[in-house]
């Protein structure tokens, strides 16, 4: 899908080659394909708004960010709960529909399912163009 | 006088016994330093926005950073150091302009979610 994937925490570098060479290799081949980035002392998720000060970590956040470097999306949990994959893709394969074609995707969208077109024809007239049901 | 100057080179002698390993222990730690800075350079953390003509400077000011991240807005960029493809390197969030990038922010290594 041409997108970089980039993962940030505060350890250093030093523990994100331990941490791939010791557990991420053994339960995915190869560990993970994608730069893991030092934040020391969360000054980086600071300026994104999720350190968590007390606590010393950033959470769990996580940006898309478009070709021109504008922050499409964020999401930001508590670190108990793991993030959705699938969402991801589905969010990414949006903004970049999106951005390609100038549509809008309703909610619940996947790749094929109808998209809307905005403008002043379709005001009042979204229940012609799509139902609630089309959301999952 | 001979003694005088006897004096004088026992002090000069006793001198250079001590400064002489010091300045070699001083080259040694030049040394080290130059070792240890040939591996990676200290990354800047976050970049201020760029003026026009000048590098992107370090924000990191000890009066509190902002939170500069805003959804619809462009992105902060920083630099930071990175473990990638089995090598250490620095990454800017600038150097993917052109691509879509997904930024994921994590508690820490070793932990369980």
């Amino acid at each position: 899908m041409g997108v970089e994937v980039m993962a940030v925490s505060t350890d250093s570098r030093f523990v994100h080659k331990i941490w791939q060479t010791e557990e991420l290799a053994k339960m995915v081949p190869g560990g993970v394909p994608y730069p893991m980035l030092a934040d020391a002392g969360g000054k980086i998720g600071t300026v994104y708004g999720v350190y968590d000060d007390a606590a010393g970590v950033n959470l769990r956040g996580r940006f898309i960010i478009d070709p021109d470097g504008v922050i499409q999306a964020m999401e930001v949990l508590t670190p108990s709960v793991g993030r959705n994959v699938t969402e991801l893709i589905r969010q990414v394969k949006a903004f970049q529909h999106v951005r390609k074609t100038g549509e809008a995707t309703p909610s619940g969208w996947q790749p094929g399912k109808p998209t809307l077109k905005p403008g002043p024809d379709l005001v009042g007239k979204v229940w012609k163009e799509w139902k609630p049901d089309q959301a999952f | 006088m001979p003694r005088r100057f006897c004096l004088w080179l026992m002090m000069a002698a006793a001198l250079l016994f001590i400064a002489l390993p010091a300045a070699a222990a001083d080259k040694d730690k030049g040394k080290k330093q130059d070792l240890d800075s040939s591996c990676v350079s200290p990354a800047k953390g976050p970049l201020a926005p760029q003026t026009k003509g000048q590098p992107a400077a370090s924000a990191n000011q000890p009066q509190a950073a902002s939170v500069r991240a805003r959804v619809g807005k462009v992105a902060p960029d920083f630099e930071a150091n990175a473990f990638v493809n089995g090598a250490f390197k620095n990454l800017k969030l600038s150097d993917n302009k052109g691509k879509w990038t997904v930024l994921c922010f994590y508690p820490g290594d070793f932990t369980f979610v």
